[in-house]
């Protein structure tokens, strides 16, 4: 399975009885003096949640996790093309984001997502350098995209695509050097603006324009051809 | 214009991305380009379909459930921590800044304390002073002066003194930084013993341990029945030994005598036992072949001995006794002596009609014949030239032969002096004490000894004073300056005869002299003795030892106002005897100066002996009756008191022979023996100190305040001093404290590594920062040689160093303030915590920099650590700085890697400061360090450890206690009456017409210890001998309680007619022998007497004796010649028969 070709760290172990029976001991403790459900997905807003967690709430984790876990996946996978790289990539990025989380400035200037995305890369992106090669996974996507139906009058916005044009595109975009390949996912899969992808890049928001700027272009002399 | 193309902004412009005015303008633009307005269609068209293509591709995507649970299982574990833990690893970098807050506000108390502990009091000195024997049972003292290495006294410090172990005195120095350490010596103790001091006071503990000796100190007082003995005779020896402190019978002591001959070989060595009157006694037989010589006769009790000189000789009794008197005491060269010579026989008659020459080295001066009186007249005149030097003495040698041919001589000086007074003078301490009043005592004398009373004119660099002499003496006051100063003395007696003397008195060299004066020279118990010590020097307190049979039995101090300090001592039993006052000072270096007075003190009793004899006269063989009393005198009241007699009863004309007066014992007791040797100067006639009164007594106590001016006197015997050091707290208090600031020091980077490691590695940022700062390395150690030899060249002004250290801090701590703001505000744990610890390192630091400069500075192993942490240290800043840029925040990391850079030119830059210079800076600011990894291998120097001294002197002798031997037993009872001792011949003698008068002893009668009653009386039968002659007879007497007495008395024996015989001097076998007969007639009437010696075997008569015609009161001889045949000691007889009285005298002959 996956999980055993993670090669991941185990979970921590309980050293001892004693050291159970404590956690025992302030799980129900913790419960009794009010813990929180687990919020509801849509619900409560993510500052709010990293806010409660910062609090000592750690199911407000877990609904984060729960929240963004597909975006971080997507992200990952756009980027290592391969399932189980992404995976994996996701899980670290989720351990850095646990490690990191209780320090993070909730009223900073970036969005969550931004830092979370950037993690999301960096992890990716390490993790490319194992040069996997892409998983079935990720050919499905484009066979996927194949199979759209043609524009018909059921579907209004169908009428601007059709499964030709979206796998000729989607083809096009991978075909894209990495830099511009990120950058265009960042802007069509994640929608963030563009000082965020600035932000998630870790460059100036010029550059983040003139990048897009360039990966359009380039876009379009592969579609032209 | 078509050169204002906005294709490029054209995406921007789709997604709304352009602010209002590029908006505006890029509108502008395409509603008047129509290629940028098919060029935003076409861009319309594809973005709307990247959208959707995005959208329909990403949306089926979506993380596995099994992948996805996975995860959450895995996030769930590492979420399941105590509630606390997680608040605390959530906050962790909070509680590290509070921890590190706590820890700092710790340290700063502790660090405030120690460098507010009080300097170690300065060194102590603790110094002992004293005798180092003591007398079992006797009040002891010792002087113990604690003070600081500045000679500053420390009050209020603890001593204790033990003895053998047993503690005998507690107290606390008083003011002046000294105390009387004044105990009882155990009555139990004896041998070698430890002494012990211990002082504990504010500086420490001191001990010193010291071997004394505790022994009594006797006295022993030897005398013989005579000065002289012939071979064969027997010695009576006898030692009366009193114990030196209180002058009680050494009863039960173990006396050893001894007789060494003239060639030093032991003849006699026996030892007895003290009685309980403190008497021991011996007889010691000498043999008839001993060799003649000045024989020595020794008595020893533990460590003391006393001897006595004995001639042995083959002398001749003199037959009679000579004296002669000038008319005057003494003479100048060439004056005419006149004077009288008088021959008396010993039983009392004069020597009539004797022939007298009188003879010098240059001849005979007179001669002629005695009257009826025994007396003759003479003159001479002296020779004129006698060298005016020194006054001399004149020698006569008087030869007198009687009737009888009785030859007696005598040798007497004559004091022949140019000078007709003599002076001397002599201060009161032997030197001058410039400074201070001295008294100096002029004594001016005839030149025969007989004191001269005159007016003085003395002249004292230029001063001049007057002065009468009493009784010989006369006291000059007069303060001397240092060096020699010398008096003119001019002398004038009442007879205007004039005597001039220029004397030069040495001073005492010592700075700050110190005289000390008492009040007399004689005390009696129950005195107060007063005593002024007159200093020049600016010491404050004097102190006094009384030193009384050679212990210290009192210490006193007194202070010293206007150059003065007073003492008084009130004198009770245990003072008897010679007291030894020192007085001493002490300088700051510890020098003593000191002055010592010699008194003595009389016993509150003496012993008064009055011996009577029932009559005046005897005749010979008759039995006198003599009576003594005893009686114990206090304050002039008799009591009568039992005692121990020692009486001798010997032939006056063995006195002649020079002897010691009895009432000497007395003397010889109370005095030290270096009074006694000086006993006869400056006129001090001893017993007349201790028994006169009134003026006689005050001249006397003048002459011996004289006398003993000076007398050498014994230093300590126990002196010691111990410094304590004292454990200078706060010192080792800042090297603990620099020790552990040393550790934390060394901690600290490692933490900081730690952290910068932990922090950057899961950001993916570690790699990086190491590379970068693997390369930043690389560039250090290529330029490193640019540097450092800037900073060395700037710092080759050290002016500048403390400037430029100055300018380096603040840039820090400006730098360390902006990083650690930038950590706050960014909430990163990783550079709040490395900038907390940072601040830390750099208050820890400076806190070690001035502790080592203070001399407490870590050395050797940890000293390399610390420099090998601090380049960790810098090491990590630069790789958390290169760690941040890498991350993107450039700024912050730039700051941060010169913060780094900045600390190692603060570093070189602390050795330049003098006030910081220590081996820890030195190590630190060594530019090779930083030089990279060569200067590494080729080793970078390090400092040697700093010692720190502490030491604290200790005295440490144990001596183990040595036996004293005991001598064998011979217990002599003397029974209370004793018999008389004749030394008479067993040969049998036959009745007679007349009483055979045969026995001739020397000594009639040796008791050494006749007890009396209880009453204090003896009386005895004395059979006195046969001798014609006056009977000696003196009694020494001693009590149990110590007091002393002494008596002479004469017992004469006599008979009108009598025949001595006197052989000549060889005794032969078979050779002629002379013996001469000398026939004395004291009847009124002339006599015709015969003189017939009986036939005996032993010896053939050669020549019968002839008749002799004696007038009355007349003296003749006669000799008889006889062969002897045998040897062996015979009897030889001889009758004389007058008209009306004959004799029969009988005398050994021993041939050989």
């Amino acid at each position: 399975m996956s999980v055993l070709a993670l090669g991941m760290s185990r979970p921590v172990e309980g050293p001892s009885i004693w050291s159970a029976l404590v956690r025992c001991v302030a799980r129900w403790l913790f419960a009794l003096t009010g813990s929180s459900r687990a919020a509801e997905v849509g619900g409560v807003p993510t500052a709010e949640l990293i806010t409660r967690f910062q609090r000592g709430q750690p199911r407000a984790f877990e609904a984060l996790y729960d929240r963004y876990k597909d975006y971080v996946y997507r992200v990952a996978f756009f980027v290592s093309r391969n399932r189980e790289e992404a995976e994996d990539a996701v899980q670290e990025t989720f351990l850095d984001v646990l490690k990191a989380l209780p320090n993070y400035d909730v009223d900073g200037p970036a969005r969550f997502e931004t830092w979370l995305y950037r993690v999301t890369l960096n992890r990716a992106r390490m993790r490319r350098r194992r040069k996997q090669p892409a998983s079935a996974e990720w050919d499905d996507v484009e066979e996927q995209l194949e199979r759209l139906p043609s524009p018909s009058s059921e579907r209004p916005e169908a009428v601007f695509l059709d499964g030709e044009r979206a796998s000729s595109l989607w083809r096009a975009v991978n075909q894209l050097p990495e830099e511009h390949r990120v950058v265009v996912m960042l802007r069509y899969q994640q929608d963030l603006a563009y000082n965020e992808i600035a932000e998630v890049l870790g460059v100036r928001e010029g550059t983040a324009k003139s990048r897009l700027y360039n990966a359009h272009r380039k876009l379009q002399q592969l579609l032209t051809v | 214009m078509d050169e204002n193309h906005v294709e490029d902004e054209l995406i921007a412009y789709l997604d709304g991305e352009l602010d209002a005015a590029d908006r505006a303008r890029v509108e502008a633009h395409l509603a008047r380009c129509p290629a940028c307005a098919a060029a935003l269609e076409e861009l319309r068209v594809l973005s709307r379909d990247l959208d959707a293509t995005f959208g329909a591709a990403v949306s089926p995507v979506r993380l596995s459930y099994a992948a996805a649970s996975h995860i959450r299982d895995v996030l769930r574990a590492r979420l399941e921590r105590p509630r606390w833990q997680w608040v605390f690893w959530q906050r962790r970098g909070l509680v590290a800044q509070v921890v590190m807050a706590l820890l700092l506000i710790v340290f700063s108390f502790n660090t405030y304390q120690v460098f507010t502990l009080p300097a170690a009091p300065a060194p102590q000195e603790t110094l002992v002073l004293g005798q180092d024997r003591f007398a079992p049972g006797t009040e002891a003292a010792l002087r113990v002066i604690v003070r600081s290495m500045g000679a500053a006294p420390v009050a209020g410090a603890e001593i204790a003194v033990q003895l053998a172990s047993r503690e005998v005195y507690k107290g606390v120095t008083d003011a002046s930084g000294s105390t009387d350490v004044a105990f009882t010596v155990p009555d139990d103790l004896s041998g070698a013993q430890n002494l012990v001091v211990e002082t504990r006071s504010a500086a420490g503990e001191s001990r010193i341990v010291r071997p004394i000796h505790i022994e009594r100190a006797y006295k022993i007082y030897l005398a013989g029945d005579k000065p002289a003995y012939r071979p064969g005779q027997i010695l009576h020896a006898r030692a009366l030994v009193l114990d030196a402190t209180d002058f009680k019978p050494a009863s039960g002591r173990g006396v050893v005598f001894e007789l060494l001959n003239a060639e030093g070989q032991r003849v006699e060595r026996r030892a007895v036992r003290v009685s309980e009157f403190g008497v021991a006694a011996l007889d010691i037989t000498l043999s008839g072949s001993a060799p003649l010589g000045a024989y020595t006769l020794r008595a020893t009790v533990d460590d003391t001995v006393s001897k006595r000189t004995i001639t042995v000789d083959t002398y001749t009794l003199p037959a009679f006794n000579m004296a002669l008197e000038t008319a005057r005491a003494f003479y100048a060269p060439g004056d005419t002596v006149q004077g009288t010579v008088e021959a008396t026989y010993f039983f009392g008659k004069p020597v009539a009609g004797g022939q007298v020459t009188l003879r010098s080295a240059d001849g005979v001066l007179a001669a002629g014949e005695t009257d009826a009186q025994g007396c003759f007249n003479f003159g001479f005149t002296l020779p004129p030239d006698v060298p005016a030097a020194a006054s001399l003495l004149f020698e006569v040698d008087i030869e007198v032969i009687d009737v009888a041919g009785q030859r007696a001589g005598l040798r007497h000086q004559i004091p022949v002096a140019p000078e007709p007074i003599l002076i001397k003078a002599i201060p009161e301490s032997g030197l001058l004490k410039p400074g201070v009043e001295n008294t100096v005592f002029v004594m001016t004398a005839y030149p025969d000894g007989a004191p001269a009373e005159t007016t003085l004119t003395v002249a004292i660099s230029g001063r001049e004073y007057t002065a009468a002499t009493s009784y010989g003496l006369a006291e000059l006051r007069f303060t001397p300056t240092a060096g020699t100063a010398t008096l003119d003395i001019v002398a004038r007696d009442a007879a205007s005869a004039e005597g001039r003397e220029i004397i030069a008195l040495r001073a005492d060299n010592a700075p700050g002299a110190l005289l000390l004066r008492a009040e007399k020279a004689a005390y009696t118990v129950g005195d107060t003795l007063r005593l002024e010590a007159l200093l020049a020097g600016d010491a404050r307190t004097v102190y006094l030892d009384v030193i009384h049979a050679r212990q210290t039995a009192a210490v006193l101090s007194a202070p010293v106002v206007d150059g003065r300090a007073t003492f008084a001592l009130d004198l009770d039993n245990t003072h008897v005897g010679a007291l030894e006052l020192r007085a001493y000072t002490l300088s700051p270096e510890g020098a003593l100066t000191t002055d010592t007075r010699l008194v003595v003190v009389d016993a509150p009793s003496r012993v008064a002996v009055d011996v009577a004899a029932d009559r005046e006269r005897y005749y010979p063989g008759e039995t006198a009756r003599v009576n003594i009393q005893t009686s114990r005198v206090t304050d002039g009241v008799a009591a009568p008191v039992e005692a121990a007699l020692g009486i001798a009863v010997v032939d006056a004309s063995v006195y002649a022979l020079d002897t010691l007066p009895p009432g000497f014992a007395r003397a010889y007791f109370l005095l030290e023996q270096s009074m006694l040797e000086r006993r006869d100067t400056a006129g001090l006639d001893v017993p007349a100190l201790l028994e006169s009164e009134g003026e006689a007594r005050a001249a006397q106590d003048v002459a011996a305040q004289a006398a003993w001016a000076g007398a050498p006197v014994a230093d300590f015997s126990l002196r010691v001093s111990a410094t304590t050091t004292p454990v200078d707290e706060a010192a080792q208090a800042r090297q603990t404290l620099a020790g552990r600031l040393a550790l934390v020091l060394a901690l600290l980077p490692l933490l900081v590594s730690v952290v910068v490691a932990r922090g950057l590695a899961p950001v993916g940022v570690l790699g990086r920062a190491l590379r970068r700062l693997g390369w930043g390395l690389l560039g250090a150690v290529i330029l490193a040689p640019l540097a450092v030899g800037g900073v060395v060249l700037a710092l080759l002004l050290p002016a500048f160093a403390g400037v430029i250290l100055v300018a380096l801090l603040s840039f820090v701590l400006v730098l360390v303030v902006i990083v650690l703001i930038h950590g706050w505000r960014r909430r990163d744990v990783r550079v709040q915590l490395v900038t907390g610890l940072l601040v830390v390192y750099l208050l820890l630091g400076g806190l070690l920099v001035v502790l080592a400069a203070q001399g407490n500075g870590p050395a050797g192993w940890l000293l390399f650590i610390l420099v090998a942490t601090f380049l960790l240290l810098v090491g990590a800043l630069v790789l958390l700085g290169q760690g941040l840029i890498v991350e993107g925040r450039r700024a912050v990391g730039w700051v941060t890697t010169a913060l780094a850079i900045l600390l190692i030119f603060l570093a070189v830059t602390l050795p330049a400061v003098p006030a910081l210079t220590s081996g820890l800076t030195r190590a630190l600011g060594n530019p090779l360090v930083y030089a990279g990894p060569l200067a590494w291998m080729s080793g970078c120097a390090m400092p040697a450890p700093q010692a720190i001294e502490k030491t604290v002197e200790v005295e440490k002798v144990i001596e183990k206690t040595v036996e004293v031997e005991i001598p064998v037993e011979i217990p002599p009872t003397p029974s209370p009456m004793p018999t008389a001792v004749p030394e008479a011949t067993a040969l049998p003698i036959p009745a007679e017409p007349y009483p055979l008068r045969h026995i001739f002893p020397e000594t009639l009668y040796w008791a050494p210890e006749a007890l009396t009653s209880p009453d204090g009386i003896l009386a005895f039968d004395l059979p006195l001998a046969d001798t014609i002659t006056t009977w000696k007879l003196t009694a020494l007497a001693s009590t149990c309680d110590g007091d002393l007495g002494a008596a002479t008395y004469d017992l004469v024996v006599f008979q009108d007619f009598f025949v001595e015989l006197a052989l000549s001097d060889e005794v032969c076998a078979g050779e002629p022998l002379t013996i001469t007969a000398t026939i004395y007639n004291f009847l009124p009437e002339a006599q015709t007497v015969s003189v017939l010696s009986s036939p005996d075997t032993w010896y053939t008569l050669l020549s019968e004796a002839e008749a002799a015609m004696l007038p009355a009161d007349g003296v003749a001889s006669t000799q008889i010649v006889i062969c002897p045949e045998e040897r062996g000691t015979f009897l030889f007889r001889v009758d004389a028969e007058g008209a009306q009285m004959g004799d029969a005298v009988a005398i050994e002959v021993m041939i050989p």
